[in-house]
């Protein structure tokens, strides 16, 4: 006769009998998905040249800008960079700004129009790079493949380095959306509790936060350590993470209502 | 072709590699899904399980077992189906008069006793037994995990083990003392 076992152990036991080969459909929906992602060697070389094909914009458009202001406001330079020495001569942009006195006065101004917006850590020139890559057209009018749906609801553009990281606020009752831009988009969760409450979780766990849309921030709530860890690391740098005060800070650059 | 050299491939994004590591592992996967889900969403949490598996594959550091890590990728995609589904809405308060009584069957169970007896226990049970008992975290993790107290996640437990008993019981019954379990 058999001795009996705990309920607990005959489960465990016996849960290997429940596996099963799955059905070929999931492998075939698995390898497009991963064929489209971008996730795959093949897809990797196709990637190069649109990757080249995107910087000769990006370097076109900033020399157009800069050539284009210095023709339509030759009796400004300096002026600018003077108004700044006046606002800003405690900052860290100070110095490289008088040095650059000779660019024209549209460029600089709107280096420290994105200066306000931004913590001092940043220095001129790769403002002067985001300031360029400003200009071209953003998220609200990206048109690569796969962001579509993007343009829909999209409300914030977070831009840093020339970088871009678009944050969807569709509904109250829809996922929030952070997506680094060229990564996989991140989506929080809306709790059930309350309006405004989100959960993101991968497989490192969960972290709630709060919305707080007229701060332009999130307030973390609850977070383990490693998925705060992992979340630091696919937000950066768009966000500031700072475990201490459980706070998501950072200002948007742009408000689009599309 | 070992599991490491898998892994390295996948890292590299070799379609071949992706597609032997995902028959390897698909069945045992499948398995745990099962266990969570009802098989439609079990299957729909299996292929976003391997994707976030060979998307993220980089974040494996090689320190633990690797289908550890992938089992845990799965658990976590289960649980994210279930409470999109707000099936675990209704958890149960902490009951602390409730106890944890021994309970024995001389039996083995079937694939199919298995999922039938799961499929009859409320969300919350069946996913505080499976995550306990099958996959053996501490009520402390399953805690942070489901977003309970402890003592939640303990009483969903014993409340758990206590209706399989149930059911087991009423099968009993009706197939007339074929099979007997040993109470204390």
């Amino acid at each position: 006769m058999k001795k009996p076992k705990d309920i607990s152990d005959v489960f465990r036991e016996n849960a290997h009998k429940l596996d099963e080969r799955p059905p070929e459909r999931i492998w075939r929906q698995l390898d497009k998905r991963l064929d489209e992602s971008g996730f795959r060697q093949t897809k990797k070389r196709k990637l190069l040249p649109a990757i080249y094909r995107i910087s000769a914009v990006a370097a076109t458009v900033i020399i157009l800008i800069s050539l284009v202001s210095r023709f339509l406001s030759p009796a400004d330079h300096g002026q600018g960079a003077m108004a700044l020495m006046e606002d800003h001569t405690a900052s860290p942009m100070y110095e490289e700004l008088v040095s650059d006195a000779t660019e024209s006065a549209a460029v600089i101004r709107e280096i420290r129009l994105l200066y306000a917006s931004y913590t001092p850590r940043y220095h001129a020139k790769a403002a002067r790079k985001s300031v360029a890559v400003n200009k071209l057209p953003t998220a609200g009018s990206n048109r690569a493949k796969g962001e579509q749906s993007v343009q829909k609801s999209l409300q914030l553009v977070l831009q840093e380095e020339g970088r871009q990281l678009y944050i969807l606020l569709p509904d109250p009752s829809q996922p929030l959306v952070l997506k680094p831009e060229g990564r996989e988009p991140l989506n929080f969760y809306p709790t059930e509790k309350s309006q405004g409450s989100y959960f993101f979780e991968d497989e490192n766990g969960q972290i709630k936060v709060r919305w707080l849309p007229a701060q332009n921030r999130m307030e973390i709530q609850s977070a383990s350590t490693a998925v705060f860890e992992s979340l630091k690391q696919q937000l950066q740098p768009f966000f500031v993470l700072q475990e201490d005060e459980h706070l998501l800070v950072r200002q948007p650059l742009h408000q689009n209502h599309d | 072709m070992t599991d490491q050299e898998l892994i390295t491939a996948c890292r590299r994004g070799e379609a071949s590699a992706q597609k032997l590591l995902y028959d390897r592992y698909a069945p045992r996967l499948f398995g745990l899904c099962k266990r969570y889900l009802q098989r439609e969403d079990a299957e729909d949490a299996l292929m976003e399980g391997f994707f976030k598996i060979f998307t993220r594959i980089d974040q494996y550091d090689g320190s633990g077992n690797f289908e550890g890590w992938m089992r845990r990728i799965m658990v976590n995609q289960a649980l994210m189906k279930i409470r999109k589904k707000h099936a675990l809405k209704n958890a149960v308060e902490p009951d602390h008069t409730l106890k944890d009584e021994s309970f024995s069957i001389q039996q083995e169970l079937e694939a199919e006793d298995i999922l039938q007896l799961l499929d009859e226990l409320p969300p919350g049970y069946r996913t505080v037994f499976n995550l306990y008992a099958i996959e053996g975290y501490k009520h402390r993790e399953i805690a942070e995990m489901l977003g309970i107290s402890i003592n939640t996640s303990k009483s969903q437990f014993i409340l758990a083990r206590k209706k399989l008993r149930e059911l087991l019981e009423k099968r009993a019954r009706k197939e007339s003392g074929i099979k007997k379990y040993d109470r204390p």
